[in-house]
């Protein structure tokens, strides 16, 4: 038997092992399909679905820039609080105190500005150090302590709200010089759209940075998901919920000052009413995109939503109770999917 | 069926359940008003009565309203327990009551609460026991503390309060500023309005239903408002308290968008539904479109006035409830007749607004202690 030549292009080394072939992912029209997928993001269909209902409702004044514009500006402050609870619940980490917070840091600013003559930036600066040392304070109370983080955190909260109380007598705190530099960090409006606004969109961006993009972010999940696992596997689970606390109380202070700014005042009672809407977003948010897991874009979803429907009710003059109700509607339905999802994952993983 | 099918069924599903709420308060929905329509065309012997007392309620009282004096003398060293509701009216009004007890020669005690009604029934029990001759509880709902005022009548112990709707009588000795106040409060606002537009107006109406001391001023409003102007347009706007702070700005603004018509809005409480109103209105292009009046006004509220957000505001003249309330007592135990004054009121502009009210707490009646005093013996 002879070899017979064959070309030289032919003759490569056959010594290089060949490589199995690359493994493919799913076709984009899969991924696409799986992305719009009803259980992804329902709330947008649902969101969708009250856009057409409130504007064949209310033709004249629902379908327009300006409604737009005002569910924005409304619920900015929504935003920018739920936002600040976002990054402790993706680590099972809860944080009550943040209306509190949101409330001290805004009369912390307005007594600094208005009482104490001290210049714009580092009254700003001095309230939003505030903000993070009470977020110390809770990560310690949390982590340190060992107490449970609902528990230490409605506590913080209370003992926040005798400071307030001490501090302001339940008086707002007012002066001229809050209405003018001070009242444009958050009044100032660029095409009908307030500040308050971009400063969300900003955290907002951030925080989806860090949670999808960065291995901590991934930590934090993991934290979340199951703290004993992540221990286990290297992750710094205590290092990880301290620093959550701490950045909860820097946003939630930083919401507070743009709150206070917005109202042109120091109010005792400022951040309270947000508490319970923030926390409802947040949890709303979890069912979206990321199938149980609190996430950023879940949570402005999860804003608009309610807004969108609170908005377009007024706009329809309904009953003063029809706006409650849409929300609480709309909360139980969320948090009975978000149930059935990790029911069904659990099982699916399992199996 | 699959456990994606089941899942997939359970998301449409919890979608249509909140599309279907919506439905649920479509159907409930209702134009709640009657505003909306076009401005009225002026002038008229309506406006011309609107004027009037417009006028006279924007002058600044000078006496609290009193003529006659105790004429006998008040006794000494009475305990006074006041009973903080916990809100910011509330623990302002702690000071005004203790300087008036001291000009009594008395002396006041604030037993703080969170305003629930169990923490009232306990304050008011506090005071009882701790040997307290009257007690003051504001906004008082009688059937929240009925137990303790018909203990307190028992033992002799006085109790008055204001702004609240209960009558006087079975163990209330005095309610200063109740329903008649406030409707007096509804008819300067819709003379201030009808007035300030030439009978031009088309209102609307914000209100804080749960705040039942507001129905009468809600009732007066509305009547005198189409007494003076009956062409001119009316609406209401009912805001549940869970929006104060919150939401409500929003609601206000989403009426406004609605009828546009609307050129003055009323608030029945400014600084809980004024708060953030301002900035709301101005972010919706509205500020210059709308022209808003109210009463009950905090330091904030005063600065809006000053900045040309609100037109004009009733504020509530704490120094003048509170010493009527002590005025009702000092009569008490000097064994005259109770006077059935009314807290003078007075509608504040940016042009007649005292250089203070950006500060702090002013007296409607800059001489109302010494006019107290005087007719307490003590001046």
């Amino acid at each position: 038997m002879t070899l017979t030549s064959v070309p030289e292009a032919a003759t490569e080394p056959v010594a290089r092992a060949e490589s199995p072939p690359a493994q493919a992912g799913p076709p984009r029209r899969q991924r696409l399909v799986h992305g719009l997928a009803f259980n992804r993001i329902g709330a947008v269909y649902v969101w969708l679905g009250i856009i057409v209902l409130f504007s064949l409702w209310v033709p004249e004044t629902f379908p327009n820039l300006a409604t737009a514009k005002q569910i924005l500006n409304a619920n900015a402050i929504t935003a920018l609080a739920a936002m600040s609870i976002t990054i402790p619940l993706a680590a099972r980490v809860f944080d009550l105190s943040f209306a509190g917070i949101m409330t001290l840091t805004g009369v912390a600013v307005a007594h600094l500005i208005a009482k104490d003559g001290v210049p714009l930036v580092p009254a700003i600066a001095l309230a939003l150090a505030v903000g993070v040392g009470i977020g110390v304070i809770n990560a310690v109370v949390v982590v340190v302590m060992r107490i449970d983080s609902f528990i230490a955190t409605l506590a913080t909260g209370s003992l926040i709200a005798a400071l307030v109380t001490m501090v302001t007598n339940e008086v707002p705190i007012t002066d001229a010089v809050l209405g003018s530099d001070f009242a444009k960090i958050g009044q100032t409006s660029v095409g009908g759209i307030t500040l308050g606004v971009f400063y969300c969109a900003f955290v907002a961006i951030a925080i989806w940075y860090l949670l999808e993009h960065t291995a901590t972010g991934r930590r934090l999940y993991a934290t979340g998901f199951n703290p004993d696992a992540a221990r286990l596997a290297g992750v710094n689970v205590d290092r990880l919920r301290f620093m959550s606390l701490v950045v909860s109380g820097t946003l939630a202070g930083a919401s507070g000052i743009v709150l206070a700014s917005m109202l042109g005042s120091g109010s005792p009672t400022a951040g309270t009413p947000y508490l319970l809407p923030a926390f409802a977003a947040a949890f709303l948010g979890a069912t979206q995109l990321k199938h149980g897991r609190f996430n950023a874009g879940g949570t402005i979803i999860a804003v608009l939503l309610l807004g969108t429907g609170v908005t377009g009710l007024a706009l329809a003059n309904a009953p003063q109770w029809a706006g409650d109700m849409f929300v609480g509607v709309v909360l139980i339905a969320s948090l009975a999917v978000t149930g059935l999802q990790r029911r069904t994952t659990g099982r699916r993983t399992a199996g | 069926m699959s456990i994606h099918g089941l899942r997939n069924r359970a998301y449409k599903g919890a979608a249509l359940v909140v599309l279907g709420a919506g439905l649920v308060a479509a159907s409930g929905c209702g134009d709640s008003d009657s505003g909306g329509g076009s401005a009225a065309q002026g002038g008229g012997a309506g406006v011309t009565e609107a004027q009037t007392l417009a006028e006279k309620a924007t002058t600044r009282p000078t006496s609290v309203g009193l003529e006659a004096a105790i004429g006998k003398d008040v006794p000494a060293g009475k305990k006074v327990a006041f009973i903080s509701c916990g809100v910011e009216a509330c623990e302002i009004q702690g000071d005004i009551i203790k300087q008036g007890a001291a000009d009594l020669g008395w002396s006041a005690s604030t037993i703080g609460t969170d305003g629930s009604p169990e923490q009232l029934q306990n304050a008011f029990e506090t005071a009882l026991r701790q040997g307290a001759d009257a007690v003051i509880l504001n906004a008082v709902n009688r059937a929240s503390v009925a137990k303790q005022i018909e203990k307190a009548e028992q033992q002799g112990v006085a109790f008055v309060t204001c702004c609240s709707i209960e009558n006087e009588g079975d163990g209330i000795l005095r309610n200063v500023g109740g329903k008649e106040n406030s409707a007096k409060i509804g008819e300067n606002l819709a003379a201030k309005i009808v007035a300030d537009s030439d009978g031009k107006a088309n209102t609307l109406f914000v209100n804080i239903s749960a705040f039942q001391i507001l129905q009468s001023l809600a009732g007066q409003l509305e009547s005198s408002y189409k007494q003076f102007c009956p062409d001119c347009e009316y609406g209401t706007l009912d805001i549940p308290v869970t929006s104060l702070g919150k939401d409500a700005p929003d609601r206000i603004v989403s009426y406004l968008r609605s009828h546009p018509q609307v050129n003055y809005v009323v608030l029945s409480v400014s600084n809980a539904l004024g708060a953030g109103l301002p900035a709301a209105l101005k972010a919706a292009g509205l500020a210059d479109k709308v022209k808003i009046v109210g009463q009950s006004a905090d330091t904030q509220t005063f600065q809006d006035l000053q900045a040309n957000n609100i037109t004009s505001v009733v504020p509530f003249d704490y120094y003048s409830v509170d010493y009527l309330m002590l005025d009702a007592l000092a009569r008490h135990f000097a064994g005259v007749p109770v006077e059935q004054a009314n807290p003078p009121t007075w509608i504040v502009t940016a042009d007649n607004m005292p250089a203070q009210a950006t500060e702090g707490l002013f007296p409607v009646v800059e001489s109302y202690r010494d006019e107290f005093k005087q007719l307490w013996g003590k001046g």
